[in-house]
């Protein structure tokens, strides 16, 4: 088997262009081994599929689910990306709820990186605000965290009406989330 | 133009890394040329604008398909496939009309296999790969398949009520729906 140790690679014509040719796949054993801007360099997938409801009555948010990724660059942005298959208010009501992206980064403190202002800035209502009866939801958020460390994210909601019970996840369905890293 | 023969590729130094040069890119000319673990290898697309309703008025609990189906052909028997549908429109009035989806696969044109089945009771999917009851809004279904095959691996969607004759549109004409496919290297 012929072998080729290299640093570097640069394209011999000035199109800039190195030719794989058709049928021609190149074929790598380590995780994550294509990387640089624009790239999708790794993905984590986390879902659950609790057998009671994901719920809550309370207006202090509880955390649905975590994920985590350890980036491969610092200037890597990751695509967070939560899912339920079927979130609403209990008994099909409209209740409201809200949702809450939290991050912290080599296990220091929780950051709330979607606050809650309830006032006319940046996410005022929060990473997401869901007045509806059952139904799928998805909400992405794209974030920087400026690290190569272990990057944990926790999903939270919280019903908007103490007493009113929002469930994120009914009982026996799936919810999942998505952590996409993509090189800058 | 120089071409290079080469079984292998390794790195030089003990970085790990083979710097591509700025400016620089490296172009497969076939589908899915760049493979490995944690790379997303390919990704395919299917989407349709129906010219009628699907569903309307009187829809029932009969389960029936999606006309659009998706396909993919694995690289790999151990990649994970990333399976994504959408609907633009559709439509559920209340807990009696509520509609769901179930997601079926399967491979060189074998027995259709149901991954979400939608028991009503105390088992994985209770009510299939979704549940919705809401008014005109789009739907997007997620799923992580493992078919552990290098085939010819096919999905469909099929759609019913859940409990109640009455009016539910699964997709308005003239909007789009569709797949999206993703194959991950594992």
């Amino acid at each position: 088997m012929s072998q080729l140790s290299i640093t570097n690679l640069s394209s011999g014509t000035q199109s800039n262009e190195i030719i794989l040719p058709a049928n021609t796949y190149l074929q790598s054993s380590s995780f994550s081994a294509y990387r640089g801007p624009g790239s999708i360099i790794q993905r984590k997938y986390y879902y659950e599929m609790t057998t009671a409801d994901k719920s809550t009555t309370s207006t202090s948010s509880v955390t649905a689910i975590y994920a985590s990724i350890n980036p491969t660059r610092a200037s890597s942005k990751i695509l967070v990306r939560f899912h339920s298959s079927m979130a609403g208010g209990s008994g099909n009501n409209r209740y409201v709820f809200q949702m809450e992206l939290y991050r912290r980064i080599n296990a220091g403190n929780w950051l709330l990186v979607t606050p809650r202002a309830e006032a006319a800035s940046r996410y005022q209502y929060g990473w997401s605000y869901v007045n509806r009866s059952w139904a799928r939801l998805t909400v992405p958020y794209l974030d920087s965290p400026e690290s190569d460390g272990t990057v944990e994210y926790a999903i939270n909601w919280r019903s908007r009406t103490s007493g009113q019970t929002t469930v994120i996840c009914y009982r026996y369905m799936e919810m999942g989330v998505e952590l996409t890293e993509i090189g800058q | 133009m120089s071409t290079v023969k080469t079984k292998s590729i390794q790195y030089r130094f003990s970085n790990g890394g083979i710097q591509i040069g700025g400016d620089t890119i490296i172009r497969g000319l076939s589908q899915s040329s760049f493979r490995g673990p944690g790379k997303l290898i390919q990704k395919v697309t299917f989407s349709d604008i129906p010219t009628s309703h699907i569903g309307g008025a009187s829809q029932t609990t009969t389960e029936y398909d999606f006309p659009l189906m998706s396909a993919i052909t694995p690289t790999s028997a151990t990649s994970e496939i990333r399976v994504k549908f959408h609907t633009g429109m559709s439509y559920a009035t209340n807990a009696t009309s509520a509609i769901i989806f179930k997601l079926y696969r399967r491979i060189d044109g074998g027995s259709w296999t149901e991954l979400t089945p939608a028991t009503g009771g105390d088992s994985r999917f209770r009510f299939g790969w979704m549940y919705h009851i809401e008014s005109w809004s789009p739907i997007e279904c997620l799923y992580s398949d493992l078919p552990q095959t290098t085939g010819l691996v096919e999905y469909k969607t099929t759609y019913r009520n859940w409990a109640a004759t009455t009016t539910s549109y699964f997709q308005h004409l003239g909007q789009e729906y569709g797949w999206t496919l993703e194959e991950h290297g594992v």
